[in-house]
């Protein structure tokens, strides 16, 4: 689209003409961020989760290769 | 020591430092030159130093971040030169501290947009694109309008270009500053695209 010309060497679409073709591109680039970003979000979610329901552990650890 | 190949490949030291100096030739014998040539240290006919005003508006067109979408610099293909007209030449920007030739073409190149509109059409464009041109993706910049230049700021900067030698007189800077009062940012900028590339005019 570009680079095309017409048969009499002048070119065939302007430049808006070229910037209006990539607004599908745009719409499927924002939906990729948006998936990046909800990914994000959810990783938040995880690690806030993570932590708040954390309780320390407070088990013994047994020993091991002390057997006779 | 004899140095074959087979000996240079099996010490990495004296690989490197090899490598070091023939990169290193061969970049000052490409480079260097440049330096001295007619073809990159002359303006082009008719190219002078940038007025005060236009070289407000160059700051603020660096500050909006213009080159992020526009680059000023035309291949010499065909398809950029009908677009937009005769290809750039080193001899343009020798004034540019730094240049702006950019990579990125989200919008036009704008090294030739000098003198293709008018000043009026360059105000409803710069406040908003979509008055002008409806399918453009530009932001407005409607504050340029309404923000006036501080014309003191102009001479530290025109004293600079001076001592790297830009041939800016005494007089010219003393004067500098009148030349910015009561203009706005958006005037600056103007001025400064008006005179973009119309020293070299080959257009069909």
């Amino acid at each position: 689209m570009w680079r095309a010309v017409n048969d009499d060497g002048t070119l065939t679409f302007s430049f808006v003409e070229s910037v209006k073709a990539t607004y599908p591109y745009y719409v499927v680039r924002m939906v990729g961020g948006l998936l990046y970003l909800a990914g994000m979000v959810m990783m938040a979610y995880n690690t806030f989760k993570t932590v708040v329901d954390s309780k320390p552990a407070d088990t013994r650890i047994p020993l091991v290769g002390a057997h006779a | 020591m004899k140095l074959t190949h087979d000996v240079i490949e099996r010490k990495p030291w004296l690989l490197i430092a090899l490598v070091l100096l023939v990169v290193s030739v061969g970049g000052l014998v490409e480079i260097v030159p440049l330096f001295f040539q007619k073809s990159t240290t002359e303006p082009v006919a008719g190219l002078t130093h940038y007025s005060p005003l236009r070289l407000a508006g160059r700051d603020i067109y660096v500050r909006e971040g213009c080159y992020n979408c526009h680059s000023q610099m035309i291949r010499p293909f065909r398809a950029e030169t009908e677009r937009y007209g005769h290809y750039s030449v080193a001899g343009e920007f020798v004034f540019d501290r730094t240049f702006q030739w950019g990579s990125k073409r989200t919008g036009p190149d704008l090294a030739r947009v000098g003198g293709r509109f008018s000043d009026e059409w360059h105000r409803a464009h710069l406040n908003n694109p979509r008055d002008v041109v409806p399918e453009s993706d530009m932001p407005g910049y409607p504050w340029l309008a309404s923000t006036a230049l501080e014309p003191q700021s102009i001479v530290a900067k025109l004293k600079a270009l001076q001592r790297l030698g830009d041939g800016y007189t005494e007089e010219e800077i003393a004067a500098a500053p009148k030349a910015l009062e009561g203009k706005t940012e958006q005037d600056a900028l103007i001025a400064y695209l008006q005179g973009l590339g119309i020293q070299i005019k080959a257009r069909r």
